[in-house]
C-alpha cells in the first residue's frame, strides 16, 4: 500500500467556519513531518474527525459528532448556511484521488433540522469519477475502515496498543484490526468457502463410485463438512453477537460518561452510606462494652467492699490444695505399688517377701483420705475469688461513654451530609443511571455466556480431537487409497483442488500468525532500541494477543511508566506496520498526552524514520512554539500550522 | 518490501503442489467480497468454483 495525503479542505466544519484547507507536506522528502499546533478543544480532533468522515460517513464518535447539526459549524448555522462538506486529496498507488462529502439542505428551509439534510459523495481518481455503487467499494479499497486506526489515531489510544495482553474490549478490537491487517479472517473464510464447495463435490463423486472402502470414507468426509460448516456458521453468529454486546456496552458507558456529575454524586452517597454502616456498628460496639463494663464495675465496687473475706478464702484454698496435692502423691504410691506386681519399678528384679513387707509397712504410715470433698470445696472458692475484680473498670466506665457519643455526633454528621447530596441529586437523573448500569451488567453477563459458547464450539472445531483434525486424517486417507486410480470425472479433479487449496489456505493459517509474531517482535525491538532515552537492556517479547512485554536483561517481565508504555505501544505500530506491508501516513492526535520532555525528544526523532509521511496534531504543552523540542526536529518539518481560536464558534487554520 | 503472508502462502502452496495464483485469487476474492450473509457467500463460492474449474478446463497442474 503506498498511499500519501496532499490536501484536506474544509467547509463550515465543527469549528471551523467558511472554507479552510490544510496542505501536508509531500512525502518522500526529508522534511516528511506536518505539525498543527492548537490549544485542547481548539479544533485539533476536528481534524482527524474530518478526514474519518469524509472516508467513512462518520466520525468514529460513538454518542457526539453523529447528527448534522451537530457538524455543522454554528456561526454557519446562525447565519443560515446549511451546507457543510469536507474534501480529501491524497495520492494512492501513483494516482491523484479526491474524495468529497457534503451535507446540505434543499433551498427555502429557514430552521435546519437534522433530518433535512441530503448527503453527497463525490470520489475522482485523476480525472474519472467512481460513480453509485462503487463509490463505498473504492474507500474500502484504498483504505479500509478496520485500518484506518493503524494510519489516524489518538495519543490516548497507544495505551491500548500496550494492553494488548489484557482481555479488555478495545485490546479485542484491536487484535481483530490487527488479524484484519494481516488477512487472516478472510484466509479463514476462503477455508470455509472450499469446504463448502468440496462438500457439494464430495455427493457428487461418491454417488460415481462402486469401491465401498472410498464410499465409506467419502461419507465421513461429507459428514465432517457438514459438522464443520455449521460450527463455523455458529461461531460467526456468536462472534456477531458478542460484538453487538459489546457495542451496547460501550454505548451504555458513553451515556454513563453524560452523567459523571451524577455518578459522583451517587458514589459520594455510597461512600458516606458505607460510613454510616461502619459508624453504627461503632456505636453499637461502644454500647456492648459500656454493659459489659457496668457489670465489672458492679463487681470492682462490691470486691472492695468484701476485701477482708478475700483473704480468709485465699488461706482456706492453699490448706485446701495442699491437703489435695498431699493424698494425691500417696494415691500414686499405692497404685504404682499395686500395678507394679511383686517387682521393682526400677530394676524389674523380684522382690523378696521381706522388701513387700516392708515397703506395704512405709505405705501404711500414710493415711490416705479421700480429697473429692476438698476438690468441691476449692472449686467453689477459686469461683468465688475470680467474681473479685482487681481492675478498676470503674476508671475504665467513665472514659466509653466519650467514645459513645463521639460516634452518636458523627453519625449525626453524616446523616446531614446524606440528605444535602440527596438534595443535589435529582431522583429521576438517578434512576436514569441506576437503569444504565443494571443495563450494562446484563449487557456483560449475556457476553461472557456468549464468549463461553465460542470457546466451546471452537475447541469442537479446532481442538486437538476436533472436527477439522478428524477431517484432515479421513482426507489424507483417502488421498492415499486414491492414489493410481484414474480419475474419471471432472467432479473428481474438482475435489482434489480444492482439498489442496483448502489444506494449503489451513497451514498458512497456522504458520502466518506465528510468522507475524516473529517479525513484529524483530522490528519493534528495533524501534524500541531507538526510542528508549537510558542505556537500558530491556527487550521487547510479543505475546499471544499481540501485545509487547518488557523484558529485563534476565528475561523477567518488567512494568513501565507511562512514557514507556507509549514506546512500547509505538514500537508495536512500527512493528506491524513493517511486517505487513502497510505502508503509509501516520497522523497523531495528541502524540505526548503522557510523555516526559526527554522521551518527547527520542521519540519526535524516531517519528521521522517510522513512516515516509507524519502529520502530528499538537497542543502547546506538547511541543513549545520555537522552543528546544521544535527546533531539534525543524529540518523535518516540511508543514506548520496553528490553529487559532477566534470564538467558541470559530477557529482558523493558520500557516507558520 | 513483500508482506509475511505473500510469503507464507507462496511456501506453503509450493509445499502442496498447488499454483500460488489461484490461492492469492481466492483470498483476493474474499477481501472484496466479505459479506457474512449467505446470498453473498454464494456468490462468492460460484466465483470461487469457476476460478477452479477454469484452472482444470486450462490444464494447469494442480
Amino acid at each position: 500500500m503506498s498511499m500519501v495525503f496532499v490536501e484536506l479542505k474544509l467547509t463550515n466544519w465543527i469549528p471551523y467556519s467558511g472554507d479552510q484547507n490544510l496542505k501536508f507536506n509531500s512525502a518522500h522528502d526529508v522534511m516528511n513531518m506536518s505539525m498543527i499546533r492548537g490549544q485542547n478543544k481548539g479544533g485539533k480532533s476536528a481534524i482527524i474527525r474530518a478526514i474519518k468522515w469524509v472516508l467513512y460517513g462518520d466520525t468514529g464518535d460513538v454518542s457526539e459528532y453523529q447528527r448534522p447539526l451537530e457538524l455543522l459549524n454554528r456561526d454557519a448555522k446562525n447565519n443560515g448556511d446549511f451546507k457543510y462538506s469536507v474534501c480529501f486529496i491524497l495520492y494512492n498507488e501513483g494516482k491523484r484521488v479526491e474524495i468529497t462529502r457534503t451535507m446540505s439542505v434543499p433551498g427555502g428551509v429557514s430552521i435546519a433540522k437534522d433530518t433535512d439534510f441530503n448527503e453527497e459523495l463525490s470520489i475522482k481518481e485523476d480525472k474519472n469519477y467512481i460513480f453509485g455503487d462503487e463509490l463505498e467499494g473504492y474507500i474500502k479499497k484504498i483504505l479500509p475502515r478496520d485500518i484506518s486506526d493503524f494510519f489516524l489515531f489518538d495519543g490516548e489510544m497507544l495505551q491500548q496498543y500496550k494492553g494488548l495482553a489484557t482481555s479488555t474490549t478495545a485490546a479485542k478490537k484491536l487484535k481483530i484490526q490487527i488479524e484484519k491487517v494481516i488477512k487472516t479472517p478472510y484466509i479463514k473464510a476462503a477455508r470455509d468457502d472450499m469446504n463448502a464447495i468440496k462438500r457439494d463435490l464430495l455427493k457428487a463423486v461418491k454417488d460415481r463410485t462402486d469401491d465401498k472402502q472410498i464410499d465409506l470414507l467419502l461419507t465421513r468426509l461429507e459428514e465432517l463438512s457438514i459438522k464443520e460448516e455449521e460450527c463455523s456458521n455458529s461461531l460467526e453468529r456468536l462472534e456477531t453477537d458478542v460484538r453487538t454486546e459489546e457495542e451496547a456496552i460501550k454505548k451504555i458507558e458513553s451515556n454513563l460518561r453524560n452523567h459523571e456529575e451524577m455518578i459522583e454524586i451517587t458514589k459520594e452517597l455510597e461512600t458516606v452510606k458505607k460510613r454510616v454502616t461502619h459508624t453504627e456498628h461503632n456505636v453499637q460496639n461502644a454500647k456492648d462494652i459500656m454493659k459489659t463494663q457496668s457489670s465489672n464495675a458492679w463487681t470492682y465496687l462490691a470486691s472492695t467492699l468484701i476485701g477482708s473475706r478475700r483473704s480468709d478464702l485465699e488461706r482456706k484454698g492453699n490448706e485446701l490444695s495442699k491437703f489435695i496435692d498431699e493424698n494425691r502423691t500417696n494415691d500414686v504410691l499405692n497404685n504404682l505399688y499395686k500395678e507394679s506386681i511383686g517387682h521393682c519399678n526400677l530394676c524389674h528384679g523380684k522382690l523378696t517377701p521381706e522388701q513387700k513387707a516392708h515397703i506395704e509397712s512405709k505405705l501404711q504410715e500414710y493415711s490416705t483420705e479421700n480429697t473429692s470433698d476438698a476438690e468441691i470445696q476449692l472449686k467453689d472458692i477459686r469461683k468465688l475469688l475470680n467474681k473479685i475484680s482487681n481492675t478498676d473498670d470503674l476508671e475504665m466506665l467513665r472514659k466509653q461513654p466519650a467514645s459513645y457519643y463521639s460516634n452518636i455526633e458523627q453519625l449525626h454528621e453524616y446523616n446531614i451530609e446524606i440528605e444535602n447530596l440527596n438534595k443535589q441529586a435529582k431522583s429521576s437523573e438517578q434512576k436514569d443511571i441506576i437503569d444504565l448500569m443494571q443495563q450494562k451488567v446484563n449487557c456483560e453477563n449475556e457476553k461472557k455466556q456468549l464468549d463461553e459458547s465460542i470457546e466451546r464450539i471452537f475447541n469442537e472445531l479446532n481442538g486437538p480431537e476436533g472436527i477439522r483434525k478428524a477431517k484432515k486424517d479421513v482426507d489424507l486417507l483417502y488421498s492415499k487409497l486414491q492414489k493410481d486410480k484414474p480419475i474419471y470425472d471432472r467432479n473428481q479433479s474438482l475435489l482434489e483442488l480444492c482439498t489442496k487449496v483448502e489444506r494449503t489456505l489451513s497451514e498458512t493459517l497456522e504458520n502466518l500468525i506465528y510468522q507475524v509474531r516473529e517479525e513484529i517482535e524483530e522490528y519493534a525491538n528495533e524501534m524500541y532500541s531507538k526510542m528508549t532515552v537510558e542505556s537500558s537492556l530491556t527487550s521487547l517479547k510479543i505475546n499471544e494477543g499481540f501485545g509487547l512485554d518488557v523484558l529485563d536483561a534476565n528475561n523477567e517481565k518488567i512494568t513501565t511508566s507511562s512514557a514507556g508504555n507509549q514506546i512500547v505501544a509505538m514500537s508495536l505500530l512500527y512493528g506491524l506496520k513493517k511486517a505487513t506491508g502497510l505502508n503509509g501516513p501516520l497522523l497523531i492526535d495528541t502524540p505526548f498526552a503522557r510523555v516526559d520532555l526527554e522521551h518527547r525528544q527520542s521519540m519526535l526523532n524516531s517519528y521521522a524514520e517510522m513512516t515516509d509521511q507524519i502529520i502530528l496534531l499538537v497542543h502547546s504543552g506538547e511541543i513549545n512554539e520555537g522552543g528546544d523540542l521544535e527546533k531539534s526536529i525543524a529540518q523535518n518539518i516540511g508543514a506548520r500550522y496553528n490553529i487559532k481560536k477566534e470564538s467558541d464558534t470559530n477557529s482558523r487554520l493558520i500557516r507558520i | 518490501m513483500k508482506s509475511v503472508l505473500e510469503n507464507v502462502l507462496k511456501a506453503e502452496s509450493k509445499k502442496n503442489e498447488i499454483d500460488y495464483g489461484i490461492i492469492s485469487e481466492i483470498v483476493e476474492l474474499n477481501v472484496q467480497y466479505d459479506g457474512s450473509e449467505s446470498a453473498e457467500k454464494r456468490r462468492r463460492q460460484s466465483i470461487i468454483k469457476q476460478i477452479l474449474e477454469n484452472h482444470i478446463s486450462n490444464g494447469a497442474e494442480t
